[in-house]
C-alpha cells in the first residue's frame, strides 16, 4: 500500500514508509516535545518535496508565530502562502466546526482553491473547551474530523491528514 | 504631465491618511487591522478576536462592525454566530498592506495617523 511520506527520515522508517493515506493521525506529547514542529515539517515537506499543498488550522498559536518558527528552520511559510501552496488559518474549535458544517465555508473553499492534500490541526485538545462531557467531546471530535475529510474528498487527488 | 517621485510619495501619503480617516479611525481599529494583517487567515467570533487583541468584546464589536461596513473586514452568519475575517478583496488587502508598511517604516505617517485619530475622537 502507498504510504504518505512525512519526509522525516527516521519517522518514515518507524511508520514503514509514512502515514496510511486518507487517515487522521494524532501526535501526542508533553509541551515542548515538538508536536507542532513535526506537523509543520509534515506540511512543509509535503509542499516542497511532494508537491502536495497544505493547510494548517491553528486554535492556539497565531499564524504570525508559525511564520517565525518556520523561518527559524529556513522554511518560508509566507512565500508558500503567496504562491497559494499553503494557508495558515487561525480560528476556534466552535467556529471551525460551524464552518465545516456549512456549505462553502472557509475551510472547504480553501481546500478546493488550493487543492490541499495535507492538513495540520493544532491542537485538537482545544475541543475540550466546548464540553466537559467525554462522550460529547468524542462526538464533537469525530464530527470535526469527518467534516475535514469531506472537503478533502472533493480534491482531485488522495488526501492526507495529520492531527 | 510627468509626475516626479515626490508627487508620488505625497499622493501615497494622502491616500493612506484618507484610509485612516475613513476606515481606521480609532486605536482599536488600528490594532485590529494590524492583527489581521499579521494573521490574515484568521476567522473567528467577536469574543475570540477580542481575546486575541487583548481587548473587551463589548468594545471590539462596534469597531469590527465599522470595519465590515467600510469593506476592510467581512462578516458571515453561520447558525446565528457572526464570524469575522479580513476582506478577501485584493485591492483592500493591498491597502491594508500599504497601511501597515507605512506604520512600520514611516514615522511621519505614524505621527499624522495618530493625530487624525485623536482629532476624530474629539
Amino acid at each position: 500500500m502507498d504510504r504518505v511520506q512525512t519526509g522525516i527520515k527516521g519517522l518514515d522508517e518507524m511508520l514503514f514508509g509514512g502515514f496510511l493515506p486518507q487517515t487522521a493521525n494524532l501526535v501526542e506529547g508533553a509541551p515542548g516535545t515538538g508536536k507542532t514542529t513535526i506537523g509543520m515539517q509534515f506540511i512543509y515537506n509535503g509542499i516542497t518535496r511532494f508537491d502536495q499543498p497544505g493547510l494548517i488550522i491553528t486554535f492556539e498559536e497565531f499564524p504570525q508565530q508559525y511564520y517565525q518558527d518556520a523561518a527559524a528552520f529556513g522554511w518560508d511559510f509566507g512565500q508558500l502562502e503567496k504562491e497559494g501552496r499553503l494557508k495558515v488559518i487561525m480560528t476556534s474549535p466552535e467556529v471551525s466546526r460551524l464552518d465545516l458544517e456549512s456549505v462553502g465555508g472557509m475551510i472547504e473553499t480553501s481546500v478546493a482553491q488550493m487543492g490541499a492534500r495535507r492538513v495540520l490541526v493544532d491542537s485538537i485538545t482545544h475541543f475540550e473547551r466546548l464540553t466537559q462531557d467525554p462522550v460529547e467531546l468524542r462526538a464533537l471530535e469525530y464530527s470535526f474530523i469527518n467534516g475535514l475529510k469531506a472537503p478533502l474528498c472533493l480534491a482531485k487527488h488522495p488526501k492526507k491528514i495529520v492531527i | 504631465m510627468v509626475s516626479n517621485g515626490d508627487d508620488f510619495t505625497a499622493r501615497l501619503m494622502n491616500d493612506m491618511l484618507d484610509f485612516v480617516k475613513a476606515k481606521v479611525n480609532s486605536f482599536i481599529k488600528w490594532d485590529l487591522v494590524r492583527f489581521f494583517y499579521e494573521n490574515p487567515n484568521t476567522a473567528d467570533t467577536v469574543e475570540n478576536i477580542a481575546k486575541y487583541a487583548g481587548r473587551n468584546a463589548a468594545a471590539v464589536k462596534p469597531e469590527l462592525d465599522d470595519l465590515v461596513e467600510s469593506g476592510v473586514m467581512e462578516k458571515r452568519e453561520v447558525e446565528g454566530t457572526s464570524i469575522y475575517s479580513l476582506a478577501e478583496n485584493e485591492d483592500m488587502r493591498e491597502l491594508v498592506h500599504q497601511f501597515n508598511v507605512r506604520v512600520e517604516g514611516d514615522r511621519l505617517f505614524r505621527v499624522k495617523a495618530v493625530y487624525h485619530i485623536i482629532r476624530g475622537m474629539r
